[in-house]
């Protein structure tokens, strides 16, 4: 049932303001990709270009290998869950989720009021739907809700509604346009849980988009990032986590957000992190300004130094269960405030006010340029600031 | 327990009574109208004539009014042609202004704009500036004398087109696109998603043109001359100039029972009309 999912040079402008320019973007069969990005960025124009519901201005579309541009959308064979469910609002739950069943299975006479008591095969068609209907709503547990009208419903009990009437139809692509971002934050987890079960159970292609990033990294196979109307990367979790493409892409990925630091390349294309080597070296040729960037877990504090160091004053600590996040502030400029997360049973004395040596894994920071791209970095021999 | 009662404060009071006031005189200006009209058509002849101002009839003649006044006029016809007309009119207008209310609220397509700008425009033309070229019209194509004649002006109603557009707006688009993926055409989508949820605005719309068009005077009397065609309103204009002459008890009747079925439409819609002209959507 699963279906493999091709976008090659996408663009639309909507007026003047272009929204998205040469989207490529490949999606496996099963796949779970999960498009995020800034608000405004285009992800849910990207979703409705794909179903059909838009026009791209350029580009194709192929769903399955075939291209699907002339298509409508129910031609597509596809199943999009809304951000706010978009349930029929005088019809029941049973009814939503058999409506798109009615359209694939009556005629248009069929579905008319009055004339549809005419026909003899609708029953049989009717009763199979229902019991279709049944088992749909017994996999998401709706069962003792389905002769509810949706202002009856809860809002997770509405998403799964929706689910349903997303499945009924078993399509070849999911598309969902942040469909938990109006549940509240236990809710949300329990549904990321069973999205995944899902996913795992159907095994069909799905394309989710979201704008939280713990949602994109726990649940996907893969994650692009749209920036600006632009892909700016397309990895596993791990690979945008580890080896973020852009500033943007390593400032949304990862939470707490990542540290990012103002440095600059010496002309010897040392990396100067206030005024002390960092152990870095950019690539060839490479000097001016640039980004450090720090994931939190990766700086070390030390409280006794003798090297040379840069420094930082413990503003205070939070408690976070398993994790503790200390927040300092740089000594140079008091502006760059920095973010380290510790292990609760790390042992040391942490007191605001004190001033600690920052210490990292060369092999751990990231380099980026001015205008955000990301640099190859070479750690030094001599590792001055550094230690792992 | 009793209930807690909190004492309005005097500035408070005053003003609830005012408005109130202002309300009461209101409403008695424009019911007097038809309370004097109940209280001649039940007493007797002489009395309305000589009665002067006291509101409290002496002797009912009420059953002979109204019997008079069914007997002598075809009222029966006039509330049939009436019923007719008002919902010919009432079903083409609805057929007609719903889709284009639909297509300008929520389809994309070159002219909009435009076309909402006329619809606009059209709100300020009344009837009287096209009567003429219509009534040339239809003597023309020999079609005066008809309840076609009586209906035609007004299957294009600007005020339903500009009120369903302003109602389906608040419709939230994801539902449409949901609809659309789920196979329904644009029609289907709006009989079966959009109408059902618009249809208190669609109740106080239908309000509106029933009781413009049961009353209507103007139209009927300058395209029909037969007795067989005549709404309520010129039916009593026809029975008043001939039958009954000065009997105004039975001619009050009459009124009475020609204004009966639109009180108890609106008693019966009351709840739904409200909210469809408090209700721009949805949500
Ligand atoms: N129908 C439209 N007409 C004009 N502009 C539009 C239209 N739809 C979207 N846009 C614009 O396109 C841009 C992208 O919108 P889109 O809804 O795809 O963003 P998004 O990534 O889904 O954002 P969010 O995370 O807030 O949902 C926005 O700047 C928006 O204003
Ligand atoms: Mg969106």
């Amino acid at each position: 049932m699963e279906h493999s999912l091709e976008l090659t040079r996408i663009s639309k402008a909507f007026g003047k303001a272009g929204v998205l320019s040469e989207i490529d973007l490949t999606v496996e069969p099963g796949e779970f990709l999960s498009l995020v990005g800034p608000s405004g960025c285009g992800k849910s124009t990207l979703l409705r270009i794909i179903a059909g519901l838009e026009r791209q201005d350029a580009g194709q579309v192929r769903i399955g290998g075939r291209p699907v541009d002339d298509l409508s959308p129910r031609a597509r064979n596809i199943a999009m869950v809304f951000q706010n469910y978009a349930l029929y609002p005088h019809m029941s739950a049973a009814e939503n989720i058999a409506l798109p069943l009615m359209v694939d299975r009556l005629s248009l006479p069929e579905r008319l009021p009055l004339i549809r008591h005419l026909s003899l095969r609708r029953k049989r068609i009717e009763a199979a739907i229902s019991s279709e209907i049944g088992k749909v709503a017994e996999a998401l547990q709706i069962e003792p809700l389905l002769a509810r009208k949706p202002g009856q419903l809860s809002g997770g009990q509405r998403q799964r509604v929706a689910l349903a009437r997303a499945m009924v139809r078993q399509p070849s692509l999911f598309l969902m346009d942040e469909p938990l971002s109006n549940l509240d934050a236990q809710l949300r987890v329990h549904m990321r849980d069973e999205l995944t079960e899902l996913h795992r159970r159907l095994g069909a292609t799905f394309i989710y988009v979201t704008h939280d990033q713990i949602e994109a990294m726990t649940m996907s196979t893969r994650i692009a990032m749209l920036d600006g109307g632009r892909l700016a990367q397309i990895g596993s979790p791990a690979d945008l986590y580890e080896r973020p493409a852009s500033l943007t892409v390593a400032r949304f990925i990862g939470s707490p957000a990542i540290n990012i630091l103002p440095a600059r390349v010496d002309p010897q294309g040392h990396v100067i992190l206030g005024t002390l080597p960092t152990g870095l070296a950019a690539p060839e040729g490479m000097a001016g300004p640039v980004s450090l960037g720090l994931r939190p877990e990766h700086i070390r504090l030390h409280s006794s130094c003798d090297r040379a160091m840069p420094m930082a004053t413990l503003r205070r600590s939070e408690h976070h269960g398993a994790d503790r996040l200390l927040h300092l502030d740089l000594a140079e400029d008091r502006q760059t405030g920095l973010i380290v997360r510790i292990p609760q049973d790390e042992t040391g004395h942490f007191q605001p006010g004190e001033t600690y040596g920052i210490g990292f894994a060369p092999e751990k920071a990231h380099l980026f340029n001015s205008s955000g791209q990301r640099l190859g970095t070479r750690p030094l021999p001599a590792r001055i600031g550094a230690a792992a | 327990m009793k209930p807690a009662h909190f004492p309005m404060p005097a500035g408070r009071l005053l003003r609830f009574a005012g408005a109130h006031a202002v309300l009461l005189l209101g409403a008695a200006f424009m019911l007097l109208p038809f309370l004097w009209m109940l209280l001649t058509a039940v007493r007797a002849p002489d009395e309305i004539l000589l009665g002067g101002l006291n509101p409290i009839p002496r002797s009912f003649h009420a059953v002979e009014n109204f019997s008079a006044a069914l007997q002598q006029a075809p009222l029966l016809r006039f509330m049939v042609n009436g019923v007719i007309i008002c919902g010919g009119i009432l079903i083409i207008q609805l057929i007609v202004a719903i889709p284009a209310a639909y297509a300008l609220a929520k389809l994309r397509f070159p002219g909009r704009g435009l076309l909402f700008a006329a619809v606009i425009g059209g709100l300020c033309i009344p009837i009287q500036v096209p009567a003429l070229p219509i009534y040339l019209a239809l003597a023309e194509f020999g079609l005066l004398d008809s309840y076609f004649a009586m209906m035609v002006p007004f299957f294009l109603s600007v005020f339903a087109i500009f009120l369903f557009r302003q109602t389906f707006r608040g419709f939230p688009d994801e539902i449409l696109q949901a609809a659309r993926v789920d196979g329904l055409g644009e029609f289907e989508i709006l009989w079966r998603i959009v109408v059902p949820s618009a249809l208190p605005a669609i109740a106080a719309f239908s309000i509106f043109s029933i009781v413009a068009h049961w009353n209507d005077l103007y139209w009927p009397m300058i395209v029909i001359q037969r007795m067989d065609y005549a709404p309520p309103p010129l039916g009593m204009l026809f029975f008043a100039n001939s039958e009954t002459g000065a009997s105004y008890g039975v001619l009050m009747a009459g009124a009475t029972i020609i204004t009966a079925p639109l009180v108890l439409v609106f008693l019966l819609a009351r709840r739904r009309f409200v909210q469809g002209i408090t209700m721009t959507g949805i949500k």
